[in-house]
């Protein structure tokens, strides 16, 4: 597994993880498409701000509430922290 | 401090998965008639021209419009208007249709029982401040409400009475309190917003220091009557408005690519006709942003902005006891924990 997918592999934890205990604990499976739209999939938005929180602890990294619309799938969000750690160290 | 850190203390983590599994729920409002027998001073209804539309009658074009409401994916309907206890048959309607929601009521005709809503009746002030208030659509002086309020919904479950606060009737709540409580009603509270352009002598401004010592001191006299929270207190009584506290999600104050999450996506306000437009899609249109603080509009402007609580214990502690009073308050059966700020 390269470190991409690692990464991708480990927002799909912090999301499962976020979505524990909410109704749409059951959508998140191991093999849930990391471009999938979270809100179509039925991801409400405090399940949304929960992710969020939980990959800016994991990842150090801050994420502006008015980026929350761009993050809508793993990918965007795995994308949004690439560019803030190439930004970080340049 | 961060999110993780906060889930290790047990009671935090506790309460806010009490409150998360609730977060489903997608609401929308109705106007469901322009009609009404009181006219109060800086009613938000007659503000605009929301009343100047030909009212929906019909209770099966209301089941039609509900459903498609449903499969749009709203679970939740404030059912407001003018007065909405004056159309039964259109009440009947939608909670045959969708069966959780709240109706705003003055309070002066009775709802029947079968309609299992939470059933908000406004309170202004007491026996001096009703007559002045509330005057009746014909523009003599209003009857005295809560005595009518209180006998219509005798040990009724269903009920919430909302105190309105405005700049003149702080010390009017203390009667109300108390015949509420000796009733064994419960309450909450909400702070009068003008609105747009808006002159009303309602219009709080340097009374909202004693209004929140008001709100704190009925929560401490009355605890088990009073459903309400110190933060709450705090967030409603601010010299700045919510939306200038929290930013504001609804329809109305968004733009662009923004409104396509959470209540920003779904939430419309409807009118008696089924017409809504975006710039009036919140759940008080008419109010003046820069100066709401009212209770429903916090409902959705304080509880999405869980990213601002998270910085620390006591901010997080205050987000979780807003949330659970905002869930005491709109949801029928839902109990409310002790304040844990």
């Amino acid at each position: 597994m390269d470190d991409k997918e690692q990464y991708r592999q480990s927002l799909r934890t912090l999301l499962a993880e976020a979505l524990e205990g909410s109704k749409a604990e059951s959508t998140i499976g191991r093999d849930f498409p990391f471009e999938q739209d979270l809100i179509s999939a039925g991801i409400d938005s405090l399940d949304l701000v929960e992710f969020y929180l939980r990959v800016e602890d994991r990842f150090k990294l801050k994420i502006p509430q008015d980026e929350y619309h761009n993050l809508r799938s793993i990918d965007a969000i795995f994308l949004f922290i690439t560019q803030e750690v190439t930004g970080r160290s340049a | 401090m961060t999110f993780t850190e906060l889930m290790q203390n047990g009671e935090l983590r506790d309460r806010y998965k009490k409150v998360k599994q609730f977060f489903f729920l997608k609401e929308s409002a109705y106007d469901v008639t322009s009609i009404c027998q009181l006219r109060c001073e800086g009613c938000y209804y007659f503000a605009g021209d929301k009343y100047k539309v030909k009212d929906v009658k019909d209770p099966e074009r209301w089941r039609t419009f509900l459903q498609q409401e449903r499969a749009r994916g709203i679970n939740y309907v404030n059912l407001a208007g003018a007065e909405p206890s004056l159309v039964p048959q259109v009440l009947d309607a939608c909670f045959e249709t969708i069966s959780m929601g709240t109706v705003f009521t003055n309070g002066l005709k009775p709802i029947a029982s079968e309609i299992g809503y939470r059933i908000h009746i406004s309170v202004w002030g007491d026996s001096a401040g009703d007559p002045l208030y509330r005057p009746l659509a014909s523009g003599k002086p209003g009857p005295q409400c809560l005595p009518q309020q209180l006998k219509n919904y005798k040990a009724d479950s269903r009920v919430m009475f909302v105190y309105t606060f405005n700049e003149n009737n702080v010390t009017q709540v203390d009667d109300v309190l108390r015949r509420i409580h000796d009733e064994g009603h419960k309450i909450t509270f909400n702070v009068y917003s003008s609105t747009v352009g808006g002159t009303s002598p309602l219009n709080v401004g340097p009374s909202l220091d004693r209004i929140r010592e008001k709100m704190i001191d009925a929560m401490e006299r009355y605890p088990n009557t009073v459903v309400y929270s110190r933060y709450n207190a705090e967030v409603h009584t601010s010299s700045s408005s919510l939306r200038t506290q929290f930013g504001c999600p609804y329809p109305r104050a968004v733009e662009g690519d923004q409104a396509n999450v959470g209540i920003s996506r779904t939430f419309r306000s409807y009118r008696a006709d089924f017409t809504h437009v975006r710039q009036c899609d919140c759940c008080i249109p008419d109010t003046d942003c820069m100066n709401c603080r009212h209770y429903a509009a916090g409902s959705a402007i304080v509880t999405h902005r869980l990213d601002l609580h998270t910085k620390s214990e006591e901010a997080f502690r205050g987000w979780l006891d807003y949330v659970d009073t905002y869930l005491a308050v709109w949801l029928l059966g839902y109990t409310k924990g002790a304040n844990l700020y």
